[in-house]
């Protein structure tokens, strides 16, 4: 048989702080069993506790605090609520408390208090998020840059040879036209001395002309080939100057009077050898065109760049023909080289348009884009080219 | 008669052009030389109306050839001669103080013109080269910064210069001038002596910084 004794007094005496308890958990809207420990897995949860305060006489005074450490700094004053709610708790151990007081202020020092932790995925935890954030970031920066030297290398590299590919291009035509060059001029030179002699006949000298002009012809071929691949040339000016002074060459001695209108000065913009090359080709068709074709005595040749295009045109007071896709009234050998221009002119990037009407001329436009920027970087590859 | 010396490292090619020379009435060729060096020593005696110098030589080029050939014999006239149409090459030439050019694959008969019309006070000029003048005295910058005694073109010359740059023949440019086609030779001749004592003036210039 036990003694209960019961001491009133305290019961009355205001002094003595209201008794705290959890009653409730809630995870995710869920109850779960309240216990002293709380263990949430790894993730993103809703934790709401449920206290109340005992042991006075007027329990609906009762004021309450909580936090949760450490998250909450500070005690959070919860009035006369007894509901606490937290939206997300990151991972790691806290510790819950609650305290009440009176309507005289006498808090609860010890008030109750639950521990609450939250798992980390494997990924949260700091020994291996550390590492991995450092690795990930070294091994993405070390892609990258992997990635643009690789881009860098390559695209060196491709300069590298492009360069070597040109400059051994360059010493071929070369070393072909000295080693060919001179025997040439000299076959020239004997030959049309040699056709001068008066006591040859006629037909002789005739022939002797034939060969001293084939063998000038062919001078001008590899002249042509050595000019289309060395890189020194490989500017908007020099192309234009080139084309030019051709066209003008070319209608020397054959009747046809040929104007051009070139601007005076043309900005070192560089094209590339290929560009410079299907021009050259392009434009000499379109010479040749007007010579053997046209039956025309005027000739324009006019070569305009407006900061982005360059244009090339070729007219002349001929024939003329009706422009079609099948080039019917054409002969063969214009049709051909029509073809060849638009094709020229489409492998760089241009576009090649033929205006004409019978009895009206012809004018074949040329009209390609040159970017300022086009070869700034390969100009530099330039640096070291064959001195001739 | 006209008189010529030959300068061309090709013995071959010396010896045929020499031989079409004398061929021809009216020119003979009185000496060749294989070197640069060999010319600026033999020429002072034969002292030769025309000069063909060869631009491409092993050793001494013909550019440097014809600049200190111009200060033994300020009177000689020297017609270059290339195997490329290499602009810059032949505008040098003629800076150094060259009076014409010939490409060597040109019809030989157009050899006997360039020099007849050198040796006659002429100074044939392309567009292409008159590209690289107009160019050449653009880019000496404003007049403040020139050297002293830099030659400035007058407006006519200018004139002159900027339509044969654009492609015109001297006939069309006599025509546009409304001046005869001498004129116009007149003209270029004075471009081209404006155009030595530029190079000239510029090498010294450079000579002074170094």
């Amino acid at each position: 048989m036990g003694v209960v004794a019961t001491q009133p007094w305290l019961r009355t005496n205001s002094l003595v702080p209201p008794t705290v308890l959890i009653e409730e958990v809630m995870v995710d809207g869920a109850p779960v069993s309240p216990a002293e420990k709380l263990n949430l897995p790894p993730g993103r949860h809703q934790i709401e506790l449920q206290y109340t305060g005992l042991g006075t006489d007027a329990p609906e005074r009762i004021q309450f605090r909580y936090r949760l450490i450490p998250l909450d700094a500070d005690w959070v004053e919860a009035g006369v609520r007894r509901t606490a709610f937290y939206n997300y708790v990151p991972p790691g151990d806290y510790r819950f408390q609650v305290s009440a007081c009176d309507r005289d202020g006498v808090w609860n020092e010890t008030g109750a208090s639950i521990t609450v932790k939250v798992s980390r995925h494997f990924w949260q935890s700091w020994w291996i998020l550390g590492p991995t954030l450092l690795g990930l970031m070294v091994s993405i920066a070390g892609a990258v840059r992997l990635v643009e030297r690789g881009k860098l290398q390559r695209r060196l590299k491709n300069l590298e040879q492009e360069r070597r590919l040109e400059s051994e291009r360059t010493r071929i035509a070369q070393d072909l036209h000295d080693q060919m060059g001179a025997k040439l001029c000299r076959i020239s030179f004997l030959s049309e001395h040699a056709r001068r002699n008066d006591r040859l006949p006629k037909d002789l000298q005739h022939e002797i002309g034939s060969i001293s002009e084939t063998s000038r012809e062919v001078l001008h071929s590899l002249d042509e080939i050595v000019w289309a691949v060395d890189p020194q040339n490989d500017t908007l000016e020099h192309a234009a100057s080139y084309i030019a002074q051709y066209a003008q060459d070319y209608f020397q001695m054959t009747g046809i009077e040929c104007e051009l209108s070139v601007p005076a000065r043309l900005p070192a913009h560089p094209i590339s050898s290929q560009m410079r090359h299907h021009l050259f080709l392009a434009a000499h068709e379109a010479l040749t065109n007007i010579l053997k074709h046209s039956g025309a005595s005027q000739a324009k040749v006019s070569i305009h760049y407006d900061g982005s295009a360059l244009e090339i045109t070729a007219s002349d007071n001929g024939a003329g023909f009706i422009p079609s896709t099948n080039h019917s009234e054409v002969s063969s050998e214009g049709r051909d080289g029509l073809r060849n221009m638009a094709q020229r002119l489409t492998d760089i990037g241009g576009r090649c348009r033929v205006e004409s009407n019978p009895g009206q001329g012809t004018t074949i436009r040329f009209t390609v884009p040159v970017k300022r920027f086009e070869a700034t970087l390969e100009n530099k590859s330039y640096d070291n080219h064959i001195d001739r | 008669m006209i008189t010529i010396s030959i300068v061309d490292d090709e013995k071959d090619l010396r010896e045929s052009i020499a031989t079409f020379i004398n061929g021809s009435p009216g020119f003979r060729c009185i000496s060749s030389y294989g070197s640069a060096k060999a010319a600026l020593q033999g020429l002072p005696a034969d002292r030769p109306n025309v000069v063909l110098m060869d631009i491409n030589m092993a050793g001494m080029t013909g550019i440097e050839c014809v600049a200190r050939l111009k200060e033994l014999m300020p009177e000689v006239q020297t017609v270059m001669l290339t195997v490329y149409e290499d602009t810059g090459q032949i505008f040098n030439a003629l800076s150094a103080g060259a009076s014409g050019y010939l490409l060597k694959r040109s019809k030989p008969s157009k050899l006997l013109e360039a020099i007849r019309e050198v040796h006659e006070g002429g100074s044939p000029m392309s567009s292409s080269i008159a590209r690289k003048v107009v160019a050449s005295f653009q880019k000496s910058g404003p007049p403040g910064e020139k050297p002293p005694n830099h030659p400035h073109l007058s407006p006519r010359e200018e004139a002159v210069l900027n339509l044969l740059s654009k492609g015109y023949t001297y006939k069309q440019i006599a025509d546009e001038l409304g001046i005869s086609i001498d004129t116009i030779r007149t003209y270029l001749r004075r471009i081209y002596e404006k155009l030595h004592v530029q190079s000239r003036t510029e090498a010294v210039v450079k000579y002074l910084r170094l």
